[in-house]
């Protein structure tokens, strides 16, 4: 089963504290973004030209996807990936972590403040599995060595929302030209949700208000 | 007919969409909050009048009020039909042509900059009278600028947009103040009697109208704002539409209202000459003589506020049009990224900021007048510019309905915008006739040409640029103007596809 979601909260969370290392906004949207290709992968949607749909109602084993797909079947009339990021980016966060919590490998931190609970904060458990999603990344991105699917899409899901810089470290110019190819190799409908993904970001920071 | 979710439930999806979308209120105040009309009253008509020399400017933002409303007529339609409906330069180059819109983007660029740095010149005239009276110190107006300029590079690069809920409330505070301001000047008129002449339609006769002109769509800047929530108010087809026409009637008649009455208190055949001696004062010194002290220290700290809201607003317009640009790859790929954290337009954002810096050190340096030659030369070129964009996305928005009705009815699509762009085409016209007039200096004056010319180098140069990307880069061609979706549609669809903007817009 691919839990691409899982890892991608691991990439775009500190390994140790499990703060946020993205903005909110664009965190939501590609934690969405990889939701959404599980889903793919599992057989169960389909993309093409800005539009969703399901192809197999069966549910799947996973009870986050299995959420999912109840949502996009409750509501056939959505159909363009846009609305589907947008609605899924709201709660994306909060949602993969607790389905990482749920198989343990997060635990729940309350941080308080003058003897008042400030705030809970999700914490990795182990924090060599937090990182090996991001120090796996970086090897394959500067070394240029092949990529399985999944961690192609992954990087280039971290370049469409804007933190492949943390992933390059060790060879900019060169891993970004790898990336840029990642994603032009895609299957065509990831490719899709990638762009789709990187539209929305952007959009996010021309839209900004307070 | 797509199916819809069970009755008697309402769908997840549609409320929690829902819950972002903005009603009139809210476009209404955002569009006027960044308009900042102290900065207006205070700044931009006392020095109009002591510049030009001239006292139609109240009547100019009547004219130009009616004008802009008429151009909104077509420019609200398109919004809904184009990607990036934020920026003037995404309509041309879909109106008119990409190699258009890039000109245009490079103009937008020289004016927007324009008009951000120039608030750098007027923060300091505008605290010097309130540091004194509360600390008894006159610190140079550089300093001053500096420190604004810190406050508004450190905002822009973390992304805080001073909220909301307080810049509608300085909004209110503003015209609450300034309407005290003209019932108290309207009040005691000089002499007892009413002179009318700054509100005579007369004075498009005068020499200099078209700089009177010029100053009036300075004055309106931000009204074209409201258009960026095309996607996200409440009904589209009206609450954009609602909120564009009401902010230009807003705004037309409070500064034709407070420019009027300042020309009464002080009589017109003397306002230009109190405005050379009192500058930004003319306002507050009129205040206090018949509203007391405490009334006049609100407006001031009011001024203060605005000029500071201004510049952070005017700071994010333009980081964000470089951002834009960045990501359809017409300006380095580096503009288009945002910080990681923040998720603010971070290389743009420093870009504008380093902008700025260089801007008030020169002037410093240079021991340049911060009033008249920095805020108000640069504001009044950044109006120009902005003059200038407002007449091509009119002759855009003509063409583009020309070629796609969109069932838009002829009164929207084809007669206000064609008279708005008969109308725009003559206020150019006069505008560049007498630039020279609006700076206050002779026609020989270098600055007198070199601020048209410069406008024509970037048209010409930009749009040269996008001839090249035609040749060069027929992938990045093929996006122009289509801001962030850019992405979208020069990887999923081929090159030149004649609708990559409306697929990508799906």
């Amino acid at each position: 089963m691919m839990r691409l979601a899982d890892d991608f909260w691991r990439l775009s969370h500190h390994d140790v504290s499990g703060k946020p290392r993205l903005n909110g906004r664009a965190a939501g949207l590609g934690l969405a973004a990889a939701l959404l290709a599980e889903l793919m992968w599992a057989g169960k949607i389909d993309v093409r030209d800005g539009t969703l749909w399901v192809v197999d109602k069966r549910p799947p084993a996973d009870v986050l996807e299995h959420t999912v797909l109840e949502q996009l079947l409750a509501e056939p009339q959505h159909t363009t990936v846009r609305i589907w990021l947008d609605f899924l980016a709201k709660d994306a966060v909060e949602q993969v972590a607790q389905r990482l919590w749920r198989a343990g490998h997060l635990r729940k931190e309350t941080s308080w403040r003058l003897l008042r609970p400030a705030g809970v904060r999700w914490v990795p458990v182990d924090w060599n599995a937090a990182h090996w999603p991001t120090a796996r990344l970086s090897i394959h991105l500067r070394d240029r060595t092949p990529m399985k699917p999944a961690d192609a899409f992954l990087a280039s899901l971290a370049a469409a929302t804007g933190f492949d810089e943390d992933l390059l470290e060790d060879a900019p110019a060169a891993g970004r030209e790898y990336l840029r190819y990642l994603t032009a190799t895609a299957a065509p409908p990831l490719r899709e949700l990638l762009v789709r993904t990187e539209a929305a970001v952007g959009e996010s920071v021309l839209s900004y208000r307070s | 007919m797509s199916p819809s979710a069970p009755p008697g439930r309402t769908s997840p999806v549609t409320a929690t969409l829902a819950e972002n979308r903005l009603g009139v209120p809210a476009v209404l105040f955002f569009v006027l909050s960044a308009a900042t009309p102290f900065t207006v009253v205070a700044g931009v008509i006392t020095t109009g009048f002591a510049t030009t020399g001239l006292t139609g400017i109240p009547f100019a933002f009547l004219l130009v009020g009616l004008l802009l409303g008429l151009f909104s007529v077509g420019y609200v339609s398109m919004a809904r039909h184009v990607a990036n409906a934020g920026a003037f330069y995404s309509y041309i180059a879909q109106g008119i042509g990409r190699p258009a819109g890039v000109g245009a983007a490079w103009v937008a660029l020289l004016a927007y900059n324009a008009l951000q740095v120039g608030l750098y010149g007027a923060i300091g005239a505008a605290t010097q009278p309130l540091l004194y009276q509360w600390f008894g110190i006159t610190p140079y107006w550089w300093v001053i600028a500096l420190v604004a300029w810190a406050v508004t590079a450190t905002l822009g690069v973390r992304r805080i947009d001073l909220n909301g809920h307080v810049l509608a409330v300085l909004l209110l505070a503003e015209v609450a103040v300034i309407m005290v301001y003209n019932v108290g000047s309207l009040a005691h008129p000089a002499d007892g009697r009413y002179s009318y002449e700054a509100l005579d339609p007369g004075n498009l006769l005068g020499p200099g109208v078209g700089a009177i002109l010029i100053l009036a769509v300075l004055g309106s800047v931000g009204f074209e704002a409201a258009v960026v929530f095309s996607e996200e108010s409440r009904d589209p087809r009206r609450t954009v539409r609602t909120a564009t026409y009401l902010s230009v009637a807003v705004i037309a008649v409070l500064y034709a209202l407070s420019g009027w009455a300042m020309t009464v208190a002080a009589g017109s055949d003397r306002i230009v000459e109190v405005a050379r001696v009192q500058g930004t004062e003319v306002v507050f010194n009129q205040a206090g003589a018949y509203l007391g002290n405490t009334l006049v220290e609100i407006g001031h700290v009011l001024f203060a506020t605005s000029l500071v809201a201004a510049m952070i607003a005017f700071h994010n317009t333009t980081a964000r049009y470089m951002f834009a640009l960045g990501r359809e790859r017409v300006l380095p790929a580096g503009f288009g990224r945002a910080d990681r954290v923040s998720g603010a337009p971070r290389t743009a954002s420093l870009w504008q900021s380093a902008v700025g810096l260089t801007v008030i050190v020169a002037y410093a340096v240079g021991d340049g007048d911060p009033l008249i030659h920095l805020f108000y030369w640069a504001g009044t070129s950044g109006g120009l510019g902005v003059l200038f964009l407002i007449a091509a996305t009119s002759v855009a928005v003509v063409a583009f309905f020309g070629r796609y009705p969109h069932g838009e009815s002829v009164w929207r699509r084809l007669i206000a915008p064609t008279v708005a762009t008969l109308a725009l085409t003559v206020v150019v016209v006069l505008a560049v006739g007498n630039v020279a007039a609006l700076l206050g200096v002779s026609d020989a004056h270098p600055i007198a040409w070199a601020v048209p010319t410069g406008y024509l180098a970037a048209a010409v140069g930009g749009t040269a640029w996008g001839l090249i990307l035609k040749r060069t880069r027929p992938d990045v061609y093929a996006t122009i103007g289509l801001g962030a979706r850019s992405v979208a549609a020069s990887t999923l669809y081929t090159p030149g596809h004649v609708s990559a903007g409306r697929e990508a817009a799906r």
